[in-house]
């Protein structure tokens, strides 16, 4: 503990005495923690759980549906999100899975009451198992009921700034809106949601049975294959993962045995929170291998070039400490000791450089946040922050931003403290190098 | 002068070899970035070939069933109503002109494509294009100009003649580089209707980000006007911020005849904005990542030649003693720097070919050329070179202040 002491002690003074050089170092450094604990930000935040998505690890996703089809004798594949039809068949019930929800994508419609200016806010068409999966914060009233989505009641739940544009308050649960023009009975008033919830965001939430988009020509294509919604699974546990995707498996094949002329697949779905947030084309699955591959190269170049950086700086502070290093020597250094003094005084560096990094990341996502993360949306009223700060700024990016460092500490410090210490102790006594 | 500094350089080559090192390697990702960027500025200052300012998109929406302001409507009835509303906009003091669209809408990912072909029966030489059927006033709301340069006057009436009109990149495909006026062309899989083509409309994209489309346009019949979508250019001296709201606010009655009400009005702006987003996410990042490649550059360089200078001192003391002046120092101290830049610079541009060649690059929007390759060096070097002079501008400045007497003492 002394010695670990009198080491940092050692390097601190060290750094000390170059106060331009370890500016330099640390600024340099703090840059590229910064720089990749943003790429690592963007990448957490569709992933990490926060409220309405706190289950996100235990969630499977269906955004899309495909089918394969031959008519007038040529095939071809329709792809999108799927119909009412096809979600009940393929995967209402799964037996392995603790719930399913189905949800369509978000229309604009208008609410307003009766004689009063409508606005156009964001409407998803769901049932009551969505907030079964979701944990919505109620400020008033609660979701609503199974027996009201079965039935298709005209019931809405609908969000905080919703509910005070209509009526300037929020306690307001058992009154009536009117969606596009037809009335609604609110069921309950939920905290306004950010839209990086990708699938749990919207402004109103009401059944979709309630509406044509289950039965309506316009929303039902490709022989009532495809449609509008999406599903959402919610897992008993992680684990629970590949058997839920065999019995989907299996409930496909059965459907497509029901069906004529054509076949319905889904390009290796249910997919992963991470994996769904990359399948953003319903024509292709995306190749998360490849993805990830391509993440590694970017961060690796991202710490290659301040490494080499560092490592240059390095060399040149040792340079001027060859004769230091030669007293050190001949009063009985090893070099395993001398190497770990020049790692630990580069690790002093990289740590101070990392807080900075950290505070820089805080600086520059609170200042341009909006700009990097928020998904563009054309809805009005939404007062919900783009960015939830406590969920990225958790233990676990210190420890990714820590990591980073030390890996980089590593790359920079360890071939020029090696040579340094390969240095022949009467060379070094006067000065020379090599 | 040069050939004084190569020699040191080769000197040096043990010091120099990680700053060297580390200028190779930013070299070639700094010129990924900057042909990045090129090829991205380049696309987004082409013109568009159509002009959103001042214009809006009229949505209109009726009352389902399910609503209790539902009223009995015969399609009649309905559709009287539409050209009414339609009349009573046009006739509005704040709207200029106004037009019907389907399967056109700026900004908005829909639309049809199928075949056309310069043949008729035609299944070999036929190509992918987009059908969009405008009403006579769409040139003039979207400010589309012929290819030639002239107004939206000779297009409209080239429509109204019966003729369909074609884009550039259309005209390319089926006709090479004849005119395609007074030719015939054939819509659809084995179509033998014939339109006459009787207008080329100016270069016309999807946004900022994408190539010039294929596309044709052909007038839109009464029948479908009732499906469509409306689009209006507005006064420049009545447009504004709150003009939408306000819009909304003063038509909201005249606008709500029957079942059919006004829903919206918005902004192509607004569609342009949500549209775009993405792309220029995209250039930002470039953008951050090549100030960060040269802020490490710059890093690099000052922390290099702080100590070398510094080490360097009396050799520096000795030079002015022999009569070097203090101009000819920073030029020397430059000079090794640019040297040092440029020896790094030319291996890196053979990684940079591969890269390149093998078409990392992107090559969709525009072809990989000689010309893109040495205009991306260029800027490379040159904003390479700047951080480089700024970098040892100031350890340069440092050593030599220092007086001979004193530098030469110093050993």
């Amino acid at each position: 503990m002394k010695m670990i002491n009198y080491l940092f002690r050692q390097a601190w003074s060290q750094l000390k005495q170059q106060p331009l050089l370890t500016v330099v170092s640390i600024l340099g450094t703090a840059l590229t923690i910064c720089l990749i604990m943003v790429m690592v930000m963007q990448q957490q935040i569709k992933v990490v759980p926060f409220a309405p998505e706190s289950n996100r690890d235990r969630l499977l996703h269906i955004k899309w549906g495909s089918v394969n089809s031959e008519s007038f004798g040529k095939k071809y594949v329709a792809n999108g999100p799927i119909s009412y039809k096809t979600a009940k068949a393929c995967f209402r019930g799964l037996n392995s899975a603790e719930v399913v929800s189905f949800y369509s994508m978000n229309l604009s419609m208008q609410v307003k009451l009766p004689l009063a200016e409508g606005k156009g806010v964001d409407v998803k068409q769901t049932d009551a198992s969505f907030f079964q999966i979701f944990d919505f914060v109620f400020i008033d009233g609660k979701p609503f009921m199974q027996a009201d989505s079965d039935a298709g009641l005209p019931v809405a739940v609908i969000t905080e700034s919703v509910a005070k544009y209509l009526f300037d308050t929020a306690a307001v649960s058992g009154r009536e809106l009117l969606v596009n023009n037809v009335p609604y009975r609110i069921a309950g008033v939920v905290k306004d949601v950010s839209s990086l919830a990708s699938t749990a965001y919207s402004q109103v939430w009401i059944p979709y049975l309630s509406t044509q988009m289950t039965t309506g020509g316009q929303f039902n294509w490709m022989d009532g294959h495809l449609g509008y919604l999406s599903v959402v699974i919610l897992a008993k546990q992680k684990s629970d993962f590949e058997s839920i995707r065999a019995e989907c498996d299996r409930r496909v094949e059965t459907h497509n045995k029901s069906i004529e002329n054509c076949s319905l697949f889904f390009r290796g779905q249910p997919d992963n929170q991470l994996t769904m947030s990359k399948h953003t084309n319903a024509t292709s699955a995306p190749d998360m291998q490849d993805y990830f591959i391509h993440q590694l190269m970017i961060v690796l170049i991202l710490l290659l070039v301040p490494a080499i950086n560092l490592s240059s700086m390095t060399q040149s502070r040792l340079r001027q400490r060859v004769s230091e290093i030669g007293v050190r020597r001949s009063f009985g250094a090893t070099r395993s000791e001398i190497m770990g003094q020049i790692v630990v005084e580069n690790l002093v560096l990289t740590l101070i450089a990392a807080f900075i990094g950290l505070v820089f990341c805080f600086i520059f996502a609170t200042l341009w946040g909006d700009l990097l993360f928020t998904e563009s949306s054309m809805t009005y009223l939404n007062t919900a922050p783009a960015i939830e700060w406590q969920m990225l700024f958790n233990a676990s990016t210190f420890i990714y931003a820590l990591l980073f460092s030390l890996l980089l500490n590593l790359l920079s410090s360890g071939f020029p403290a090696w040579k340094a210490s390969k240095i022949a102790i009467v060379n070094a006594l006067t000065g020379k190098t090599h | 002068m040069i050939k004084h500094i190569l020699n040191r350089a080769w000197n040096e080559r043990r010091a120099n070899f990680w700053i060297g090192l580390e200028l190779l390697l930013i070299s070639v990702c700094l010129w990924f970035a900057v042909d990045f960027l090129y090829v991205k500025i380049y696309t987004y200052n082409q013109p568009l070939g159509f002009d959103i300012e001042h214009t809006y998109e009229v949505k209109l929406d009726s009352y389902k069933p399910s609503s209790y302001l539902c009223k009995e409507e015969t399609k009649k009835q309905k559709e009287d109503n539409f050209n009414l509303i339609l009349e009573r906009i046009k006739r509005d003091a704040t709207v200029e002109s106004i037009c019907l669209t389907k399967s056109l809408s700026h900004y908005q990912r829909w639309s049809t494509t199928g075949n056309i072909s310069f043949m008729p029966h035609d299944t070999i030489n036929k190509f992918s294009g987009r059908y969009y059927t405008v009403s006579a006033d769409y040139f003039n709301v979207f400010r589309v100009k012929s290819k030639s340069g002239n107004s939206h006057q000779s297009l409209t009436s080239a429509l109204t003649s019966g003729g369909v009109i074609i884009t550039p990149a259309a005209e390319k495909l089926l006709f090479k580089d004849k005119s395609a006026i007074g030719k015939m062309l054939y819509k659809g899989y084995k179509s033998s209707l014939g339109l006459p083509i009787k207008g080329v409309c100016a270069a016309h994209r999807f946004n900022e980000f994408s190539l010039p489309l294929i596309s044709i346009y052909e007038l839109m019949k009464p029948k479908d006007m009732y499906h469509s979508s409306i689009y209006i250019r507005v006064k420049p001296s009545a447009d504004g911020i709150t003009y939408a709201h306000d819009f909304k606010l003063r038509m909201r009655e005249h606008l709500s005849l029957g079942n059919t009400y006004l829903y919206e009005l918005t902004s192509i702006e607004r569609y342009r904005k949500k549209d775009i987003k993405e792309s220029v996410n995209e250039l930002q990042t470039a953008i951050s990542i090549t100030i960060f490649f040269l802020i490490n550059i710059f890093l690099g360089i000052l922390g290099t030649f702080w100590f070398r200078t510094r080490q360097r001192k009396s050799e520096l003391g000795l030079r002015i003693a022999l009569g070097s002046n203090r101009m000819q120092l920073r030029t020397l101290l430059i000079g090794e720097g640019i040297i040092l830049l440029t020896m790094a610079f030319i291996p890196s541009i053979i990684f940079s070919f591969n890269i390149a060649y093998a078409e990392l690059v992107d090559v969709y929007l525009m072809p990989f050329s000689g010309v893109r390759f040495a205009i991306g060096l260029g800027i490379t070097y040159l904003l390479l070179a700047i951080t480089i002079v700024l970098g040892i501008w100031i350890p340069a400045q440092q050593a030599i202040k220092v007086s001979p007497t004193e530098a030469l003492h110093n050993t």
